[in-house]
């Protein structure tokens, strides 16, 4: 009762620990965990001490900067809220849209990692960035230029007016 | 210990691993497709590779398609008709809501009628009555049984064929919306529709 008086203890952050498929701990804050849907999902079933995932599908690489994104959101939402029950103006949606934006902005090797690991750990957000940024990457190339963007190969000789 | 700190030392295996963007999952793919224009479908990606074709071919893609992007297409390898026709062919007559482009003819709105039975709405602009006739309009409304609305330009209709081939053929018939519509056009839609429920004039 005394501690919720004093602002300057507080409670141990709570951490929950990720293992890259190449075998990396990170350690990260469990409501940035929690931004995983796949984490979420029975989180409060597993043990306290135990609060480690194993996660087969996705490098290091990738998961820094699936954790960054993570971390950004969670930031960016407690800072929203803060500014909307202050009443006071705040452009932080605007920002973290750019922010977004900036982050997604990477070559298509990356995307990919991203798109596989948002969807593999179920972010819906960052899912729906990246879907966007394939989209936005395809919009008013023609096949050629997609196949060369993308590194895909041409595997058969596509016949679009052939009747089904 | 911060983020960045992990970044040492790490192997660099990943970098020269390939990433088969052939072999996306169907439905990320679908997802992908959902917020791409129709042209950017039909002309670019589907064309990529084999797997991509096939996932194009999934019906939900194409109940509601608008064709009018295909107007900011500057340069075309494609004129509208074939295009029409290769849109309607990728849907296996799924379409049930569609908007042709400028350019649509006659015989692109009868393709329509013919090949997607269950059209429920349609969406005509064209400004011109070189590319499309009343005559055409008519036949083409006897034929979509599920037709529950339609907007068209004005001249289309004004003469009343098309609307009296409304009432015999279209039993679930309610929503019009005329572009530039004339008096003459609202008398004759009051005189052989009455039982429109939406009429739109905007």
């Amino acid at each position: 009762m005394k501690d919720s008086f004093n602002p300057s203890i507080e409670p141990p952050k709570k951490t929950v620990t990720l293992v890259s498929s190449d075998g990396y701990d990170f350690e990260v804050e469990e409501e940035v965990a929690l931004e995983s849907q796949v984490i979420k999902d029975g989180f409060e079933d597993k043990a306290v001490d135990d609060r480690e995932y194993l996660l087969f599908n996705v490098h290091s690489d990738t998961l820094e900067l699936i954790i960054k994104y993570c971390e950004k959101h969670v930031s960016s939402r407690k800072s929203i809220s803060a500014a909307a029950a202050s009443s006071s103006s705040s452009n932080g949606e605007e920002a973290l849209k750019e922010w977004d934006e900036h982050f997604i902005s990477v070559d298509t090797n990356t995307l990919y990692d991203i798109l596989m690991a948002a969807d593999y750990l179920n972010i819906k957000s960052l899912l729906d960035l990246a879907i966007q940024k394939v989209a936005d990457t395809i919009h008013g190339r023609s096949p050629e230029q997609i196949r060369k963007k993308f590194n895909i190969e041409n595997d058969s000789i596509i016949d679009p007016w052939a009747s089904e | 210990m911060s983020l960045a700190d992990f970044g040492e030392g790490r192997s660099k295996v990943k970098a020269t691993m390939k990433r088969s963007w052939e072999d996306l999952d169907g439905d990320i793919l679908l997802s992908i497709y959902a917020r791409l224009c129709v042209t950017d479908i039909i002309l670019g990606a589907s064309l990529c590779c084999s797997f991509w074709y096939k996932v194009s071919k999934e019906p939900s893609l194409w109940r509601d398609v608008d064709l009018s992007c295909f107007d900011f297409i500057e340069e075309k390898d494609v004129s509208p008709g074939p295009f029409i026709r290769l849109v309607v062919t990728r849907s296996q007559g799924s379409i049930t809501s569609i908007t042709f482009p400028l350019d649509a003819s006659s015989d692109d709105l009868l393709v329509v009628a013919e090949r997607c039975p269950g059209l429920r709405h349609f969406d005509i602009k064209n400004p011109s009555s070189y590319l499309m006739n009343n005559a055409a309009l008519g036949t083409a409304i006897s034929k979509l049984k599920e037709l529950e609305g339609m907007a068209i330009g004005d001249h289309f209709i004004s003469d009343g064929f098309a609307l009296e081939n409304i009432i015999p053929f279209c039993p679930k018939f309610t929503k019009l919306k005329v572009y530039d519509m004339s008096w003459s056009t609202m008398w004759q839609i009051s005189r052989v529709m009455p039982q429109i429920d939406v009429l739109d004039i905007s």
